[in-house]
């Protein structure tokens, strides 16, 4: 087990070395940061001279080096834009992303999972096609027109929530709800299907043979094995958290750091992209530890076999 | 080389690739009221776009500037020729709305299908070759999921330019993992099977087996993934526009009429809510067929 | 009953009630990531620093004409062409509790004029650059001194970029307490310190930045007890807010939306023309575009009228020629620089044999007000005179070399022809080299207007720089755009016709705050 552990663990080192020294080329051969730290329309000269400055006039394997020398004493490096160090805009932000995906994933999951569960009893049932129905158009809604209509219904008209920023919980609420929507017709639609997958198994028609009572078949057996896939799939949600809060946390201004990675890649902020792109590729592959983990807690059966 | 038949139950239904007729038939029987009314509600928005050109009363990029924001038929200051109103530089909605749609299934279609291509081959890549390769290509899956597409899709960009081309190979980027990780996981199942391992050890060749046998057992889940695909595909263009990625102005996708149309949200909100109600209308369609299509052909997905 | 209490906790949760305490919050469409007046010529910069700094020389700003008042200078007098000596006001007060001195005043040109950062070097081309040395002849008396004859000694002694800055403040940033270092003005750039009637509090970069009156100040008090500004950038949401109460006023509203502001009850409009342009470049040292007629063409092709009653309802302002009407003596709108002439287009392309290859436009999606919009407009236009466009949506400018034509801003820095016109456009400018080059005989022609102090004699030689940029058509102005903002009833404010464009003025007189 530990060897597993070990074995994936490197993978997930191995893939954030890669991932990052892509994203470092790919981006410093696609544009001209200076550009960007100036008005636009500036003297090519003055770009030149704050080139020469920031070290961005160096060869590219000289930036590069100098950047991975800095990681090893915990020097991420300075943001072009606000000249501040990028660990601490990056302490600044973070609390703000999870806090309003905590929200999110939280609403996703409560009401998500039983009502999963509920639409897999009542498989053809009306309260089943409604949940069903519902959870489809929460999927095929696009969430950044949803956002600016529920601002425009909840704070312009009816003046009952703030529309922006992250002052107080009230103004996670909107966010949390237009984030969570997605997540929540995710989870539904795959806890409902988990469970009729294992509805349908046999060793289910023994437990009722020996006597067991429903809500026990159901809530100690059928939960348990429909688990997994639920546990994927969220897994999966936490993995992606700071790609789904992007435009959410843009339009709400949430100060978090979904937009801040977004504008540092259309601004050429390299040092804030690359750190957030380590950030994210250490999310991924943590929570994919913790998931694999959770497999072995939920069903001991479940082999953890390399790939 | 003669066909080795295969035994009969369990295996005769794997290795019947075509659904007789009479299935066909049966499934349309039980299909609800509900889903025939979304199968035909696709098929005419599929028609509309595709007769786009007859259809439009306008050239969707004809400006009229001092015929700009005009609200649809209903509302003040309306005009007639105009039923879906008119955009900020007074293009006709209707004319933009219908290629917007062209344009946007079109991109998903062939977006969709690079991915379905892509995910496919190296799926089945993976499952034969299964050692180095295999294991390179199931590492490339969890590359692929480490970095979010969002930051793909701005760099391809950024380093490629704004344009049609570069934007259907970025969205055909997406979501190939789903289909290599499942087609894989088939290849891996169906090649154990007494019959495979036999008609291998009898010679038969690679490709025919993969033809006759393998390529037949996963039509059905490809065929269910790939709806869920298109649909995704539809709503992350439309994120992208919204970003300012995507097609340049002033041809319209439907998401990059919502992302210009959003300024106007407060006080000229048709602009952004018709291509908005038509991409949730198309991805909702999309969806309930491909779940209808896999309760219908009866696969179950891990 | 309900809804009346639902709306009390919304609004004890919304923060209303700050309003009690004179304080208000401005919903700004774009946020500096950096609070130097002497590095920033940007038009998100300008924001920021009437509030906190002050000039040596004060100007009315109520009036478009130039109305020049003592600031941190009491007295002063131009002792020679290319002399000022100037008399400061004691017992000024920086916000870190030190007082102004000679030494600081000294410091704030120098640290521009020896160019101690790159950004300052550019500073220092576009107002500085007559400026050979500032001295301190003691305590309290600064002489400045240029290399040619300055005509524009008040004007731009009274700019942004000449905002007093404390030495000793920013030398002990970091580092050696003795020397200025870059690291200095960096870390400034994030605590800045100026003599204001208010002080910033805090500052997070591209997000808000927060101002508490001034005790201290040795001016009028300020009116209000503080503000903040917040970046919100999406315009709904920012509409938003202002209709909510979450703030009291907003920014960059467009045409578009004026109605809606107008309609709500507790909200209005205010809306002045800015004394900016936008243009249209062409870049002349691009093979594509080397030859003058067909740039004259593409400039002659757009319909300016059309765009302003289409995209602006009329109320930006078409300008004749690159000028403004706050230049006073120096404004010269019967100059017939630029023209709607689609014929006069069609056979100039026609003589310069254009193949109807497409001609690229950049323009960036957001950054200007309409920008968009005019530019698919132009494309039109530009359409009819059988010119195809290529338009191209991207936030960069790139190499200048494949750049063809796109849009820009050219606003006025400073209230005279070399505070718009020179600035981008004058040798040395930020264009020439790249996207144009004149003749020879431009920097003599140049040297004439700037530095004759006969203001016969810079008319003259104006309008024959105008007749060169006829011919050359480097550029085309616009309009001047119309720029609105959304202000809470309970606000008395407008935007004043003497400032640079987007400047917030809340200082003793320019805003009231009522119940």
């Amino acid at each position: 087990m530990l060897d597993y552990l070990a074995k994936r663990a490197l993978g997930g080192l191995v893939t954030i070395v890669i991932v990052v020294t892509a994203v470092f080329f790919a981006t410093r051969l696609s544009g001209n940061a200076v550009e960007f730290m100036l008005p636009p329309g500036s003297d090519p000269a003055v770009q030149a001279a704050l080139a020469e400055h920031y070290g961005l006039d160096q060869s590219i394997w000289m930036q590069f080096v100098r950047y991975v020398q800095g990681m090893f004493v915990g020097d991420f490096g300075i943001s072009l834009n606000e000249r501040r160090s990028v660990l601490l805009i990056f302490a600044e932000r973070l609390p703000n992303t999870i806090t309003l995906f905590g929200y999110a994933l939280a609403l996703a999951v409560v009401i998500g999972v039983p009502l999963g569960i509920v639409a897999a009893l009542d498989r053809k049932g009306p309260a089943g096609s409604a949940i069903m129905t519902v959870a489809f158009i929460g999927y095929a809604t696009p969430n950044f027109v949803l956002a600016i209509l529920m601002i425009l219904v909840f704070s312009f008209q009816l003046h009952w929530l703030p529309s922006s920023g992250a002052a107080t919980p009230l103004h996670f609420l909107m966010p949390a709800v237009v984030l969570s929507l997605p997540m929540l017709a995710e989870i539904v639609r795959f806890t409902r299907n988990a469970m009729l997958d294992v509805l349908a198994q046999d060793y289910l028609r023994t437990a009722r043979a020996k006597g067991l009572s429903e809500r026990v078949v159901i809530g100690k057996h059928a939960l348990r094995n429909a688990a997994v896939p639920v546990v994927t799939i969220i897994g999966l949600q936490v993995a992606g958290m700071v790609a789904r809060c992007v435009l959410v946390e843009a339009i709400f201004a949430t100060k978090g750091v979904g937009d801040l990675i977004v504008f540092a890649t259309i601004g050429r902020d390299y040092p804030v992209l690359q750190f957030g792109v380590i950030l994210i590729a250490v999310l991924v592959v943590v929570v994919s530890l913790i998931v694999d983990l959770l497999y072995a807690v939920i069903d001991p059966r479940v082999k953890v076999a390399a790939t | 080389m003669t066909d080795i038949a295969p035994p009969a139950s369990r295996l005769t239904t794997l290795a019947a690739p075509t659904v007789r007729a009479g299935k066909l038939a049966r499934i349309w029987r039980k299909t609800s009221i509900g889903m025939k009314i979304c199968l035909a509600g696709f098929a005419l928005m599929v028609l509309a776009a595709i007769f786009a050109p007859w259809l439009a009363p306008f050239d969707p990029d004809a400006q009229k500037l001092l015929s700009r924001l005009r609200p649809p038929l209903g509302f003040d200051r309306a005009q007639d020729a105009h039923p879906l109103g008119t955009d900020q530089l007074g293009r006709d909605m209707l004319s933009r709305t219908l290629y917007g749609l062209r344009l946007t299934l079109g991109i998903a279609l062939i977006g969709s299908f690079i991915s379905l291509i892509l995910g496919t081959t190296l799926g089945i890549i993976a499952g034969y070759m299964r050692g180095r390769i295999g294991a390179l290509i199931m590492g490339l899956v969890d590359v692929q999921i480490a970095v979010p597409f969002t930051l793909i899709a701005l760099l391809t960009v950024a380093l490629l330019g704004n344009s049609l081309p570069v934007l259907i190979c970025v969205i055909g980027l997406t979501g190939w993992e789903s289909y290599t990780r499942i087609v894989r996981a088939q290849v891996l199942t169906l090649s154990r099977l007494p019959f495979i391992e036999a008609a291998i050890a009898a010679g038969a060749p690679r490709g025919r087996i993969l033809l006759r046998h393998i390529l037949p057992n996963i039509a059905s889940p490809l065929v269910v993934i790939w709806t869920m695909t298109f649909s995704a595909l539809i709503l992350t263009e439309s994120s992208l526009s919204f970003l300012g990625l995507g097609v340049q102005p002033p041809t319209a996708t439907l998401g990059s009429m919502v992302g210009l149309g959003r300024d106007f949200l407060a006080s000229q909100p048709w602009i952004a809510i018709v291509p908005s109600l038509v991409i949730m209308l198309v991805s909702l369609q999309v969806l309930l067929i491909g779940d209808w299509l896999r309760d219908a052909l009866d696969v179950r997905l891990k | 009953m309900t809804k009346s209490v639902l709306l009390t906790l919304g609004a004890a949760f919304l923060g209303t009630t700050a309003l009690a305490a004179a304080e208000i919050t401005v919903g700004t469409q774009n946020m500096s990531s950096y609070v130097d007046p002497g590095r920033d010529h940007s038009n998100v910069g300008s924001q920021n620093y009437v509030n906190a700094f002050d000039p040596l020389i004060q100007k009315d700003y109520s009036q478009a004409g130039a109305v020049f008042s003592p600031g941190l200078a009491t007295e002063w007098e131009q002792t020679s062409p290319t002399t000022m000596e100037v008399t400061l006001r004691q017992g000024v007060k920086f916000h870190d509790g030190s007082e102004m001195t000679a030494d600081d005043v000294v410091f704030s040109f120098h640290r521009i004029i020896d160019e101690l950062t790159p950004e300052y070097k550019s500073i220092k081309t576009q107002f500085f650059g007559n400026f050979a040395k500032v001295e301190a002849l003691d305590t309290y008396k600064v002489r400045f001194t240029t290399h040619k004859p300055e005509p524009l000694f008040e004007i731009l002694l009274n700019a942004q970029q000449g905002y007093i800055v404390p030495k000793n403040y920013i030398m002990g940033l970091t580092g050696d307490p003795a020397v200025a270092e870059i690291a200095d003005f960096e870390a400034f750039a994030l605590k800045p310190v100026g003599t204001g009637p208010y002080e910033i509090t805090a500052f997070q970069p591209g997000e808000n930045l927060t101002y508490a009156r001034f005790e201290d100040y040795f001016g009028d008090k300020a009116p209000l007890d503080g503000f903040e500004m917040r970046r919100i950038p999406e315009m709904a949401t920012r509409l938003t807010a202002l209709a909510n109460g979450e703030v009291e006023i907003i920014t960059n509203v467009p045409p578009d939306q004026l109605a809606t502001i107008e309609s709500t009850p507790n909200l209005r409009v205010e809306g002045a023309v800015t004394p900016l342009f936008h243009v249209v470049i062409f870049n002349a040292m691009n093979p594509k575009l080397e030859d003058r007629r067909i740039r004259q063409a593409l400039s002659l092709a757009i319909d300016r009228d059309l765009l302003n009653e289409a995209l602006w309802l009329g109320k930006a302002v078409v300008p004749s020629s690159h000028t403004y009407a706050q230049y006073g003596e120096l404004y010269m709108p019967e100059l017939d620089t630029f023209e709607y002439d689609p014929e006069k287009a069609r056979a100039l392309l026609a003589e310069a044999g254009y193949d109807g290859s497409p001609i690229r436009f950049d323009t960036d999606a957001v950054y200007y007000t309409n920008g968009l919009l005019a530019a698919q407009a132009i494309k039109e236009m530009w359409a009819e005179v059988g010119v195809n466009m290529e338009l191209n949506v991207t936030n960069e400018w790139g190499d200048l070399a494949n750049l063809e034509t796109r849009n820009w801003s050219n606003p006025m820095y400073f209230a005279d022809p070399a505070g718009s016109y020179g600035t981008m456009w004058a040798p040395g400018g930020a264009r020439i080299g790249n996207t144009w080059q004149p003749n020879e005989a431009y920097q003599g022609l140049w040297d004439r207007f700037r530095y004759s102090t006969d203001i016969a004699q810079r008319k003259a030689a104006y309008a024959e720089i105008m007749a060169y940029v006829k011919e050359e058509a480097p550029v085309l102005p616009l309009y001047l755009p119309y720029e609105s903002y959304g202000v809470s009833t309970k606000v008395e404010w407008k935007p004043l016709p003497g400032h640079i464009p987007y400047v917030l003025d809340f200082r003793a007189g320019s805003i009231a705050v009522t119940e």
